[in-house]
């Protein structure tokens, strides 16, 4: 259970967020949407605390996560796997390694069988063959590294996947396989995702709730056939462009 | 007219002036005190840190040696220049070893790995600043202190005496070299110069000015590095910014430990 | 195994040949050998050390035995030197040292006298040190008579007329003895006479200078400055006898031209003219600034 309650974040002079109150239930997967630059990964980061809000409190399961110490606030972490936009891998470290780190749990990370049972586990789920762990990230191709990122975010199996635009910058045959991955993970290890996109298409497809972020605050916020029928102008003016095309499931 | 109105408003300068500077230096006790935090966890930096350490000192045993080899060179022979006459030979001696143990070797040693791992450390941390990395690192429940911070300040700090204690090596082996060649000075001149004006202690005030460079070419660069905003740029401006802060760190340093430590 | 320690190997091999480069460049420039155990710690207590400072060098008979470890001031005008030199040369209960001047620039060195004496010293034992001006010192009355004097006429003159009055008289002590092996001669015997007339000279000045009251009233000063006078003119006469004597010995003349071979005389005659001249110098000069100085 996520809860952000009134948030605001402004950076120097320009305000963020404006007071965004926001809810996601366990197991559920909500989309939230908006155009770029709107303040949908800041809102993201604030759900593991690598941003701190200027008013208004985050809970992940009945902890105030600002108030939380460092070790506490690093199990809570290990618990949220996060899918960067661009895999944010470490360029320097393999695929191998890479993942390894994703493997919180500090007694598991010195298991040697452990960890490399796991990392091709997790390479497995995210559909890439296991020679892809000796590579480098700069081997890869954008798409790759994308997965590479959520199987790094899934090693150490989270019980929340926070997603920050897994689509963005992907042909859309490489969107669509990572929109597939996305349901599968959700389904498969039954986490609670929140995927923060610009595609709508995407989120509509993925999404059993979606919420519109817009000038700092949730303007909308339901399934997505509640948000279908919104009569509001500025729900319907972003969902038109894309919705206009037929979506796939 | 408003534009002019800014301009001109000197209180506003100083004041924003002021309110930066003051917030960089809360930002960097506070990386202090994470470092502090950080130390217990040794598992994690400690095998960091010999990697780091490995490349910084056999990464710059050649630049360090070339730039101390010349330094020792040019001290001998400019010493040369400048005593003639009633001076006694034995006396360049004493001024090469001297000036190279005291200020040379760790000055130019710290201002050469000022650029070359300074600008790297910022480089480097500015990039995975950038590009979520160390977002990443965060988001994974690790500390980016002690995964990137803390080995390479460590291992900076750990290599600098190292290097000093080479470059002061190679330095006076040139000094000594070129005092042969140009000013017909003897082993023993040389050897008798040098004991003369040498004290114990100045050899341990080498090494504490390393040590404190040491922690001031890397602090400064991975701070810069981590407070790195905005892409490419950003990047450029924080490595620009370390080099030229840390090696200002350096000089005022030097002037600082000369007065506190060298009580004549 | 070997492949994992790898960077810790690079690493530590890196900093092992650093700290034995710092080590052994520690040594070499501190001008120790490795093995503490063959030095011993002499303390010396001077009353004044004139800037001597640690690292600088222990003589026996110049040469470097050792090296003075550290200095430190106990008081006013009690200053104690620790002295390293070999366990060879470990003091013995006549043990002996002084600072002295090693060159123009004033650098110093401790010039350490072991002793002959069967016991040797306790460790840690303090020796009491001289100071340079005592040290010249040798056995002959004239010089020690000399070194009496000094005392007294430092509190008069400088402490450098009063050196020159005593270089002077042990350079004329010296060239007398080395003259009176060379038999007799017209030269030999004017320079014989010289060197006697400077001789009871420089010891009427001692006694002059030496008086315990001296300086008490105006009527001494006048005394001593007649005084004073008068032996500056023979100083003078006798100074410029020597240097014809001196001439003369150049060009090779009479039984002192054959003695030119003996270098030691030469060289002793010269030491002497130099002393002479400056004693001369100091002479005119500074009774006159001390009278001036006490009349107004």
């Amino acid at each position: 259970m996520i809860e952000l309650k009134h948030i605001s974040k402004r950076f120097g002079d320009l305000v963020v967020l404006d007071g965004v109150d926001f809810e996601v239930r366990q197991g559920e997967t909500v989309a939230l949407l908006g155009p770029s630059g709107v303040g949908k990964s800041v809102l993201l980061k604030h759900i593991n605390g690598l941003i701190h809000p200027d008013a208004g409190e985050v809970w992940v399961d009945r902890m105030k996560v600002g108030a939380l110490k460092r070790k506490e606030l690093s199990r809570l972490r290990s618990r949220i796997g996060y899918v960067f936009q661009n895999g944010a891998l470490f360029d320097s470290l393999t695929v191998f390694d890479n993942i390894q780190l994703g493997i919180t749990d500090e007694a598991a990370s010195e298991d040697e069988v452990y960890c490399r049972d796991r990392v091709r586990q997790c390479l497995d789920h995210v559909n890439l063959p296991p020679e892809t762990a000796h590579k480098y990230p700069a081997e890869l191709s954008g798409g790759m590294r994308k997965r590479v990122g959520i199987a790094r975010a899934i090693a150490g199996q989270p019980t929340y996947l926070l997603w920050d635009e897994p689509t963005s910058g992907l042909d859309p045959v490489n969107a669509d396989i990572i929109d597939s991955l996305v349901e599968k993970l959700d389904d498969e290890l039954g986490v609670t995702s929140v995927v923060v996109t610009h595609d709508v298409r995407g989120a509509f497809r993925v999404a059993d709730r979606i919420a519109l972020l817009r000038d700092g605050r949730i303007r909308a916020m339901g399934t997505p056939a509640e948000l279908r029928a919104s009569t509001d102008p500025a729900v319907q003016q972003f969902l038109e462009r894309d919705l206009t095309i037929p979506v796939a499931h | 007219m408003e534009s002019h109105s800014v301009t001109l408003d000197v209180r506003r300068l100083v004041g924003r002036f002021s309110l930066r500077s003051t917030s960089h230096v809360g930002r960097v006790s506070y990386l202090l005190l994470e470092m502090a935090r950080a130390v217990p966890e040794w598992r994690i930096w400690m095998p960091r840190m010999f990697e780091q350490a490995s490349n910084v000192g056999y990464g710059s045993l050649f630049i360090v040696g070339l730039t101390a080899g010349f330094a020792g060179a040019v001290t001998s022979l400019q010493a040369g220049y400048q005593f003639t006459g009633s001076i006694p030979v034995y006396f360049a001696a004493g001024v090469i070893v001297e000036s190279i143990i005291l200020e040379l070797g760790p000055v130019l040693t710290a201002l050469v790995l000022a650029g070359r791992i300074g600008a790297r450390y910022a480089a480097e941390l500015g990039t995975m600043r950038v590009t979520e990395q160390i977002d990443a690192l965060e988001s994974l429940g690790r500390s980016s202190v002690s995964h990137l911070v803390l080995p390479r300040v460590i291992a900076g700090t750990l290599m600098l005496p190292v290097l000093v204690v080479f470059a002061d090596l190679v330095g006076i082996g040139a000094g000594w070299v070129a005092a042969k060649g140009s000013l017909e000075m003897t082993n023993a001149d040389f050897t008798y110069g040098a004991q003369y004006f040498f004290k114990t202690w100045d050899l341990w005030y080498s090494m504490i000015k390393a040590f404190a460079f040491g922690l001031a070419i890397t602090i400064v660069p991975c701070y810069m590095g981590f407070s790195t905003q905005q892409g490419a740029e950003g990047v450029g401006r924080s490595t620009t910014a370390a080099v030229v802060s840390a090696s200002v760190l350096i000089l005022f340093l030097d002037a600082a430990l000369a007065k506190v430590l060298l009580k004549t | 195994m070997d492949l994992y320690y790898k960077q810790e190997l690079k690493v530590g091999v890196i900093v092992i040949v650093a700290v034995t480069v710092l080590v052994t460049g520690l040594l070499w420039l501190s001008g120790r050998t490795i093995g503490a155990g063959s030095t011993v710690t002499v303390p010396v207590r001077f009353s004044n050390v004139s800037g001597l400072q640690p690292g600088d060098p222990v003589r026996i008979s110049g040469v470097k035995v050792g090296r003075v470890a550290n200095v430190v001031l106990e008081d006013v005008g009690n200053v104690t030197v620790y002295l390293e030199v070999s366990r060879a040369n470990r003091p013995r209960t006549d043990a002996k040292a002084l600072v002295a001047s090693l060159d123009f620039f004033g650098e110093k060195y401790v010039d350490y006298v072991p002793g002959n004496a069967s016991d040797v010293l306790r460790d840690g034992q303090v020796i009491t040190g001289q100071r340079e001006v005592a040290i010249t010192e040798t056995a002959t009355n004239l010089t020690s008579r000399a070194a009496d004097a000094l005392a007294g006429v430092q509190t008069l003159l400088s402490e450098r007329t009063a050196e020159d009055i005593h270089r002077t008289l042990v350079a004329v002590e010296r060239t007398l003895n080395v003259v009176a092996r060379l038999g007799e001669g017209p030269t030999v015997g004017e320079l014989r006479e010289t060197l006697g007339a400077v001789q009871r000279l420089a010891v009427r000045m001692d006694s002059t200078l030496a008086k315990p009251d001296i300086g008490k009233s105006l009527d001494q000063v006048d005394e001593i400055a007649a005084s004073m006078k008068e032996m500056s003119d023979g100083l003078g006469k006798a100074t410029t006898s020597l240097g014809s004597i001196l001439e003369k010995m150049d060009r090779g003349q009479g039984v002192l031209g054959r003695a030119v071979n003996d270098s030691t005389l030469h060289d002793d005659l010269h030491e002497t003219l130099v002393a002479l001249r400056k004693l001369l110098d100091d002479v005119r000069e500074r009774p006159g600034r001390y009278v001036n100085v006490k009349v107004f």
